[in-house]
């Protein structure tokens, strides 16, 4: 895997919120995921900035959905990871864990 | 309730930074959670703060956003929801058009039927290799006379036995002389087709018989043990496929003949035998008579010109002993040229006829799409302003023809595989019995490649004409003429062109071979043939073994046969 396909941290939050909503996912519950588990304040243009260039790179994929059959039902875009989204997905992670290795920096962070 | 809408200011100010492509769904997005927060009872004032909130820290990620949006990408997964959707959408629309719809199915349907009926010919014909091992090997020789005006004379046992004796291309050659035999079977005569076959036949086809053995060089020599092989389906029919015939004995003409051996299925290949006995004739017996048929088996490598070369060698070698070989001279030639070799063209021209039926049946068909497709010019003209893709229109109006031709493609398939059983079924004496044109993989293949095919035809000018369209010129057109409308008229006009040259080119065809039956059915055999019947008698050489008994039965048969009401006069 080239170097340029490493994952900054928010694109990392939005492909696991992506795993963890299955087909479930779009805008309003990828916002509502990823600000549940950080706890942190999310805006709504920042997660479609991301998954946008998610899309550029092929990690991600979206469908637009049938508007829903009721009055004033809307048409929502949908987004699924791709296998290459998981890799890469994969590849930050183990990299991360890479550079922490033998450092007592987890049991550091719990005792203060 | 109190005032649940978003604030309008921020609402449009976020609408302004958001690219178009996605602006609807960040919009909406937003517009749902604001109402899921103001239905939890949220205060005005929290839901404005909130709403701002959201705005103001999407404006920079937005801003930043590129203006165009990304190339959808061709996932598998992609592909297959646009066939998806595109299969659906041609159902839709091709019942709302049932006339268009069944009209292109039943054109489709005649024109593959008839190409798939035709093509199952030429596939049992010529394509499906004959039942024996290395049939490329496998060649028909016989001796052919131009001073005596024939093309084929037959073999006469002394030059075969020569040709036997001293060829250097053959494995091994064989000659087989069609025949008839009167077989009393529980006491019932039945006239069963045979052959009389020199022992090497089976070698040279390389079949072991199913049960017992081949007929051996001793019992192939005048006066040889009388032995009989049953034929397959003989065998089945006549024996109940009971293992134990071998030993008995059978009543052919009179002779008892011990059964030796079954063939294998294939076998029926010779002649439609299904008896086959030792030819035992030798050198001495009938020289001038040229009546049988040769098979041989090449040497691997050795081509048809070096065995007819070898064999004029020896031909022309014996013409001091034997003068008569200064006429004859050699033929030899692939066993499917002289078994079928006067089909091969009467099937390759229906061949061209029905594929060109099938190519009118499309010409029509475009047509009629086009047509359409006039009608439809809107429909796509509003597709394209809403931003459609042109490869996407034109992907959509193939499946449309694909479905429909697949539509036509099966009862197509299963029309033609009943017109070839009925073709047989009123000629099952003109072709010999072991071609079989049952549907294979062949068939098949043929089928679906001209379902393809024929889908491509008809759909590719509709296809490039929706995708060309230009959008103002279609919306504007929709009343009435335009440039646009004009230039698929003119294709339309060239369709019809097209169509009738074909349809005129298959007339003239037609009626030249229409004129070539004529002239065959006029040719004057020198006789009145009508009310005149033939048949045929074989004395079984037991009781009736000289010329004067034959002479006594016939003149007694005939005084019968002229006795009989109706019958005006008789001979033999």
């Amino acid at each position: 895997m080239a170097k340029g396909d490493y994952l900054g941290e928010f694109e990392q939050m939005v492909l696991l919120a992506l795993l963890r909503l299955e087909d479930k996912a779009y805008g309003v519950t990828i916002r509502r995921e990823i600000q549940g588990r950080s706890d942190r304040r999310v805006a709504i243009g920042a997660v479609y900035a991301t998954l946008e260039r998610l899309e550029r790179k092929g990690y991600v994929v979206s469908s637009i959905s049938k508007p829903e059959p009721i009055p004033g039902g809307r048409s929502k875009k949908y987004f699924h990871p791709t296998d290459a989204g998981a890799e890469a997905l994969r590849h930050s992670r183990q990299m991360m864990r890479r550079m922490a290795e033998g450092l007592a920096l987890d049991s550091e962070l719990e005792i203060s | 309730m109190k005032d649940v809408t978003p604030p309008r200011l921020a609402r449009a100010l976020l609408s302004l930074v958001v690219p178009k492509h996605d602006r609807i769904f960040v919009l909406e997005d937003l517009d749902e959670e604001f109402a899921v927060l103001a239905a939890e009872g949220r205060s005005d004032r929290y839901l404005r703060r909130w709403y701002w909130g959201q705005v103001r820290s999407s404006m920079l990620p937005s801003l930043k956003r590129p203006r165009v949006p990304p190339l959808r990408r061709r996932t598998w997964s992609n592909i297959m929801h646009s066939v998806i959707h595109d299969v659906r959408y041609a159902f839709r629309t091709l019942f709302r058009q049932p006339a268009y719809a069944l009209t292109v199915i039943g054109m489709l349907t005649l024109g593959i039927a008839g190409n798939t009926a035709i093509f199952s010919v030429f596939n049992g014909l010529f394509l499906r290799p004959l039942p024996f091992p290395e049939p490329g090997q496998l060649v028909n020789f016989d001796e052919t006379a131009p001073r005596w005006d024939l093309e084929y004379v037959g073999m006469a046992y002394p030059d075969f036995d020569a040709w036997r004796e001293h060829n250097e291309s053959f494995q091994n050659m064989a000659v087989i002389d069609g025949t008839a035999f009167a077989v009393t079977l529980q006491g019932e005569a039945q006239r069963v087709t045979g052959a009389e076959v020199t022992h090497d036949l089976a070698a040279v086809l390389g079949i072991r018989p199913v049960l017992g053995r081949n007929i051996s060089p001793e019992e192939d020599r005048p006066g040889g043990e009388r032995v009989v092989m049953l034929g397959h389906g003989f065998w089945q029919r006549e024996f109940g496929g009971e293992p134990d015939v071998l030993g008995n004995t059978l009543n052919l003409d009179g002779r008892p003949y011990t059964i030796i051996g079954v063939l294998p299925p294939e076998a029926v290949f010779i002649k439609d035998a299904d008896l086959w006995v030792p030819l035992a004739t030798d050198v001495t017996e009938n020289p001038e008579s040229w009546y049988m048929e040769g098979i041989g088996r090449l040497k691997p490598g050795v081509t048809i010109d070096a065995a007819l070369e070898d064999l004029t060698r020896i031909h022309k070698n014996m013409i001091e002993d034997r003068p008569v070989n200064e006429i004859t001279s050699p033929v030899v030639m692939p066993i499917l040229d002289r078994f079928l070799g006067e089909y091969r063209l009467g099937t390759t021209a229906m061949l061209g006829a029905v594929g060109m039926v099938l190519l009118i049946a499309c010409a029509n068909i475009a047509g009629l799409t086009l047509a359409r497709s006039i009608a439809r010019s809107r429909e796509m003209g509003i597709r394209l302003a809403m931003g459609a893709q042109r490869r996407r229109i034109a992907q959509q109006l193939m499946t449309e023809s694909l479905v429909l031709a697949v539509a036509g493609a099966l009862p197509g398939l299963a029309l033609g595989y009943a017109a070839t059983t009925a073709m047989m079924a009123l000629m099952p004496d003109l072709l010999p019995s072991w071609i079989t044109f049952d549907m294979d993989h062949r068939v098949v293949l043929f089928t679906l490649l001209l379902t393809m095919g024929a889908a491509l035809v008809f759909a590719l000018v509709p296809a490039l004409h929706a995708s060309n369209s230009n959008v103002r010129g279609v919306l504007q057109a929709s009343s009435g003429r335009s440039t646009e409308t004009a230039l698929k008229r003119r294709s339309l006009s060239a369709l019809v062109v097209g169509e009738i040259a074909l349809a005129l080119v298959l007339l003239i065809v037609t009626g030249l071979s229409v004129l070539d039956v004529r002239e065959l059915l006029k040719v004057d055999p020198g006789f009145t043939a009508e009310n005149v019947l033939t048949y045929r008698l074989r004395l079984p050489s037991e009781r009736y073994g000289d010329d004067e008994q034959h002479i006594a039965f016939f003149a007694e048969h005939l005084e019968e046969i002229r006795s009989l009401p109706g019958v005006e006069a008789a001979g033999a």
